[in-house]
């Protein structure tokens, strides 16, 4: 019978499980965007995530690379436009990751409870 | 939705309408209607706007304004169910208005309802402006609202004389305010946010 410090349920197990291709924060902050937006293209998400060009491109690519977004190039009235969408597995790696890291870190922290007494 | 997605969803929906270009094409359904009042016989004007408007604001968008913030695309613009949300509000608030006038006055008169044709006009557009307030969070359309409303009430108040003549002052009103707040809102958008060249790097991936 495993411990409990080796159960699948452990809060600590949780967070080491995390999927690094979401957690890591500038795409984490892509990642949300496109959960909520239909698409956006990389201009939007230069200014709305704040990163630098070089980045947020390789950032994309490993989204892209992981099945997690789309990445649509097109002319929209003769001007190129690269829009990029969220896939349904990276929609289910996002809920996946936000399930794992609130379960992992909603209880209570024990400094909170001594400062409460 | 959590703060944190609704701020994005707000933030998204804001910048589609931040270049005052919607209040442009809003400004024709002010106007085109206030025209074939007068003239119905050009009644099927009204059928340009609601065809063209949507390539015209794709094209102008195109060229002007995702060249300079980018371009987002919010969730739940679904036409159809727009359509039907639209049609469903339209019939509430003539549904409404009808059995107000009955419930009041015990019989309905063409004359009556000229009366009032000009605040049932600024409800139903009222009803597009408080979406797009409350989707957008922009102030601007809360103020639009309020002239909208004010205008409705007080051409119902007075008696203006001629056939549909209040309802005609409102939506040409509302018309060219709109018309000139999209303007305004279009020129300082221009001038205030230059075209962003990006390289290369968007085709870095």
């Amino acid at each position: 019978m495993p411990s409990d410090k080796n159960s699948e349920s452990s809060p600590i197990r949780l967070l080491l499980e995390l999927d690094r291709t979401v957690h890591e924060p500038a795409r984490l902050a892509i990642l949300v965007i496109l959960s909520v937006v239909e698409k956006a293209d990389f201009l939007y998400l230069l200014n709305e995530t704040e990163l630098s060009r070089g980045n947020l491109s390789s950032h994309t690519s490993k989204l892209q690379e992981a099945g997690y977004i789309t990445i649509e190039k097109a002319f929209v009235d003769r001007i190129p436009r690269t829009a990029y969408q969220i896939t349904p597995e990276g929609k289910s790696a996002f809920d996946a990751y936000r399930q794992s890291i609130t379960e992992a870190i909603q209880t209570d922290h024990p400094s909170q409870s001594q400062v409460n007494v | 939705m959590s703060n944190t997605f609704t701020e994005i969803d707000h933030r998204a929906f804001r910048h589609d309408v931040v270049d005052g270009l919607s209040e442009i094409a809003m400004a024709f359904f002010f106007l085109v209607p206030a025209f074939t009042i007068r003239e119905p016989a050009f009644g099927w004007m009204i059928i340009f706007p609601v065809l063209f408007m949507g390539p015209w604001l794709k094209k102008l968008r195109a060229r002007h304004t995702w060249p300079r913030i980018g371009y987002v695309k919010p969730r739940g613009e679904n036409a159809g169910e727009m359509l039907i949300g639209m049609a469903v509000y339209v019939f509430v608030v003539l549904a409404v208005v009808g059995v107000g006038i009955f419930v009041f006055r015990g019989e309905i008169k063409p004359g009556l309802i000229r009366q009032v044709s000009p605040l049932i006009a600024s409800v139903l557009f009222g009803g597009g402006l408080l979406y797009a307030a409350g989707r957008s969070g922009l102030r601007r359309y809360y103020v639009l609202l309020g002239l909208s409303l004010a205008l409705g009430i007080a051409l119902t108040a007075v008696t203006v004389p001629g056939r549909y003549l209040s309802v005609q002052i409102y939506l040409l009103g509302m018309g060219a305010i709109t018309f000139a707040v999209g303007l305004i809102t279009f020129i300082h958008f221009i001038r205030t946010h230059p075209i962003r060249d990006l390289g290369e790097a968007d085709d870095a991936e």
